[in-house]
């Protein structure tokens, strides 16, 4: 019985593991590099709907030990890959609000708890040209999800629009048609 | 075919044009022949058998679908009006303008909107006393879409520029394994809405790239 209840718990931990951006399955939280390779290696990049990230960091627990804002990018993802909530919730509780970059982790944060409307308000305060783009497609994704009925994707189009207006690179152009490609077969 | 309605929505990609000369045109007419798409759906067949053995019955058909007005959302001359509105003021070195009096005036005219393809439905049912059994399956696809819009510049009046453009697309084949026809129905619908989606935007940049060049030359 007691063989059992561990085997189970088991699976279950390594379920949270696997889950794809934190406790929201609808999405794959992947780095760009990774990205890049699925795509070269013919694996599906459409019928998933990618959020990438510029890297990633698996060295996360020296998180309170950085200020620099890529650094905490890479490793706050890489714990919203592993869906590492205790570490999450104590970062954010801890955080330094006056870095900007906090502001786009708590809106992916939020997004990975499919609370869409918290993580428009912290994407809306995140100013970063570097980072523009994915801002504006997690907005996209985040109005795309607060639609009621989700066949009338036409009103939001813009959203992505203005995505895919920001960026010069093919594969995120690319990425973009992918998911309006996505939600048409919805 | 029982399928719902799709939108014709599309992401613009073409470069944009910050720096615009001082040209306006106004859209003044968009003509649409009734006669140039049925207003539904049609399922035409085209050949198909059905044996009806004792025990056995086997059956295969072959249909020609082709899309109606009432598998797009939108009215397709107000679709055109405002994606060709959309894609000036992006990509064209002039600007489309309806308060004031524009220099020119743009008339245009969809002269074909054709989108069809195959579907295919074939299966058996046997029986033997208490026994019975059946398969079905049906498939779609590819479909071939067409679209051509033809416009004719005019200034004073008069025509000074006239062009057509044509643009054609195929659908991808669904290959998806598809437990109801409902659903391969719907995604075959969403497909060849997507393809005369896709011959839109091509024959609209087509179009304002041609204006683009006359009104280059112009100045």
């Amino acid at each position: 019985m007691q063989k059992h209840f561990f085997i189970l718990a088991g699976i279950l931990i390594s379920l949270q593991t696997f889950a794809r951006i934190g406790q929201n399955t609808d999405y794959w939280l992947i780095s760009e590099s990774d990205y890049i390779m699925r795509n070269l290696n013919g694996k599906d990049v459409t019928l998933r709907r990618h959020i990438v990230v510029p890297f990633m960091d698996k060295n996360f627990k020296t998180i309170f030990e950085t200020n620099d804002q890529e650094a905490l990018l890479a490793k706050f993802t890489f714990m919203l890959k592993k869906n590492k909530t205790r570490w999450m919730e104590k970062y954010l509780a801890n955080c330094d609000t006056t870095l900007h970059i906090n502001n786009l982790i708590k809106g992916l944060y939020y997004f990975s708890q499919k609370n869409y409307s918290q993580s428009l308000f912290y994407l809306n305060r995140f100013e970063d040209k570097r980072y523009n783009f994915l801002k504006q497609l997690l907005i996209a994704d985040c109005f795309f999800e607060l639609l009621a009925d989700k066949k009338d994707y036409r009103l939001i189009i813009n959203y992505y629009q203005s995505a895919l207006d920001m960026t010069a690179s093919e594969t995120y152009k690319e990425l973009i048609h992918n998911r309006i490609k996505y939600i048409k077969y919805l | 075919m029982d399928v719902n309605s799709f939108s014709m929505a599309y992401l613009k990609d073409s470069k944009i044009v910050d720096e615009k000369l001082g040209t306006t045109l106004s859209i003044d007419t968009i003509y649409f022949n009734s006669d140039v798409m049925y207003p539904n759906t049609q399922v035409i067949r085209q050949k198909g058998w059905f044996i009806p053995l004792v025990f056995v019955y086997i059956w295969n058909s072959q249909n020609n679908c082709i899309q109606g007005k009432s598998m797009i959302e939108e009215d397709i001359p107000t679709f055109l009006h405002s994606s060709l509105t959309e894609e000036i003021n992006r990509s064209g070195i002039f600007l489309v303008d309806t308060l004031k009096n524009p220099t020119y005036q743009l008339e245009l005219s969809i002269d074909k909107v054709d989108t069809q393809g195959p579907y295919r439905s074939s299966g058996f049912f046997y029986m033997l006393l208490y026994v019975y059994g059946y398969s079905y399956s049906d498939n779609a696809g590819p479909a071939v879409s067409k679209v051509s819009v033809s416009y004719k510049l005019k200034k004073d009046g008069e025509v000074v520029l006239r062009n057509a453009f044509d643009s054609e697309k195929t659908t991808q084949p669904i290959n998806k394994h598809y437990s109801n026809t409902s659903m391969l129905q719907r995604d075959y619908a969403v497909s060849m809405v997507e393809a005369t989606s896709y011959n839109f935007k091509d024959v609209i940049e087509l179009i304002v790239n041609d204006l683009n060049q006359y009104f280059s030359n112009q100045d």
